[in-house]
């Protein structure tokens, strides 16, 4: 590949990426952890500008970028005060290492087969009000379906929190 | 290479007149102030006092750079760039005029509402790093306070969009085009009321200044923070008075466009100044004007009387909308 300012800017996104999710892996501070997150987020945002998709960059950035501010306050409040590193098992690290190759694997075989059949440069022509038309024209159904979806999960989870809260006292 | 030149140039132009604006606005907002309070305000370094601020600033530059024993070093370090950097990005994609903008993003809105949101994670960040309780408890409400008026703000700019049809910014002033009574304050003023008071509680402003209340949190979340750290906390502050200014301009009072199309020999950019100056003069009147809210009556105003106004303009704008079609 050509050292174009599309390739250094991907090497430079790619390595935050990796950087930010290596940091949250191992950091043993939960607010450095929820930084690192915020670093990758925004890395992820990053690379679909790159291939076009400015609309779910900007999605990116403000639902999952902003919103780690929340996940800070969360961390705060529903954590214990001391700093402490969780100690891994061996068996267990090896295990994320064959887990990470087999994705590895996979993604670079989709790749593969991407880049010798479909051309990328698609998503470019693709507008905001395309996505609009098509979100609520041609998918409204499963858009409903999916928020319906969001909505059972969210109470879900509001009901296991308080089963859980009940069952400590 | 050429084009990353260019850039950076204009990029440091704009960072030269946001710092002069910074630096007139705060000379500004003490003058606005003493007058309404009957006071002089600043009137000794340079004439009129018009030096205040750069006096303040080279205070604040040459004051000792001190990092807490017990903060976490990192962080606190970290803290201010985060809260900083996006305030300073969201000004590229603001349109002054036809032809003067740096950045013609196709989703312009969302691109500043969106980064602008990730100065939140700079305030909280200095406030836990800080590892001070004030400094804590200013965090804390300012993550709940942002993030709560984020959502009536949003909301508020979805029936300009729906009016617009276009998330550029360039597109929504155009639309808003041959005198005052295109602009959408007029068909979307409660709209543009609910973003007038969410963008004062974004910009943690009085009467919303509740994440540095002095006179209960010392200073809230930057109490920790001196010299140039705090003055890049400072700087983002109104950094954002300027990007939110500006969007009041153009998403409600039509941008560079003059108020009667007779009067269209007038440059844009002076109309863009004038609607920009008369905003921020808003901004600094209120806070001559209100006290603060307590913190009940600010998240019960947020979701009981913004929300629900935003959401049910949003529907109004719909029904009128597909009746007029």
């Amino acid at each position: 590949m050509a050292l174009s300012g599309d390739f250094i800017a991907f090497v430079v996104l790619a390595s935050a990426i990796v950087f930010g999710v290596l940091t949250f892996l191992g950091s043993g501070v939960i607010v450095h952890r929820v930084v690192a997150l915020a670093l990758s987020f925004l890395g992820m945002a990053g690379l679909f500008v790159l291939l076009g998709a400015e609309l779910i960059a900007g999605i990116q950035v403000l639902v999952y970028a902003g919103a780690v501010s929340i996940v800070i306050v969360f961390a705060l409040m529903l954590t214990p005060s001391h700093t402490h590193k969780p100690r891994t098992p061996t068996w267990r690290a090896l295990a994320a290492l064959v887990g990470c190759g087999a994705f590895g694997g996979i993604i670079w075989a989709v790749l593969l087969e991407r880049t010798t059949n479909g051309t990328p440069t698609d998503a470019l022509e693709f507008a905001v009000r395309d996505v609009g038309v098509l979100l609520f024209g041609r998918y409204a159904l499963a858009l409903e379906i999916v928020s319906v979806l969001l909505t059972v999960a969210l109470i879900g989870a509001i009901v296991i929190g308080q089963k859980q809260k009940g069952g400590a006292q | 290479m050429s084009m990353f030149v260019s850039a950076m140039t204009t990029a440091a132009v704009m960072m030269g007149i946001t710092l002069g604006f910074v630096t007139y606005a705060i000379y500004a907002e003490r003058k606005v102030l003493g007058w309404m309070q009957l006071r002089i305000g600043p009137n000794r370094v340079g004439p009129w006092g018009l030096l205040q601020t750069v006096a303040d600033v080279l205070k604040l530059l040459l004051k000792e750079d001190i990092v807490p024993h017990k903060a976490d070093r990192t962080m606190f370090l970290l803290a201010p760039i985060v809260a900083f950097v996006p305030s300073f990005t969201v000004i590229a994609a603001l349109p002054f005029s036809e032809h003067l903008l740096l950045a013609d993003i196709t989703i312009g809105l969302l691109y500043v509402l969106a980064v602008s949101s990730i100065s939140t994670l700079g305030i909280v960040l200095g406030g836990w790093a800080s590892n001070n309780k004030y400094a804590l408890l200013g965090g804390m409400r300012a993550a709940a306070q942002m993030i709560s008026y984020e959502v009536p703000l949003l909301l508020s700019v979805v029936p300009v969009v729906m009016l617009a049809g276009s998330l550029r910014l360039g597109d929504i002033v155009q639309e808003q085009a041959g005198g005052f009574w295109h602009w959408y304050i007029v068909p979307q003023f409660f709209a543009f009321g609910v973003f007038l008071i969410a963008s004062v509680a974004e910009l943690n402003r009085t009467p919303f200044d509740l994440p540095e209340a002095e006179s209960e949190l010392v200073a809230g979340y930057h109490v920790e923070y001196s010299g140039f750290r705090f003055a890049f906390f400072m700087l983002a502050e109104y950094m954002y008075v300027f990007a939110m200014a500006a969007m009041t301009t153009v998403l409600f009072l039509g941008g560079w466009h003059a108020p009667h199309p007779a009067l269209d020999v007038v440059p844009g950019v002076v109309w863009f100044v004038l609607k920009f100056v008369g905003v921020v003069f808003f901004l600094f009147w209120i806070r001559a004007t209100l006290p603060r809210l307590r913190v009940d009556q600010l998240m019960g105003f947020a979701w009981t009387v913004l929300l629900p106004i935003a959401l049910l303009d949003i529907v109004v704008t719909a029904i009128v909308q597909s009746i007029i079609r």
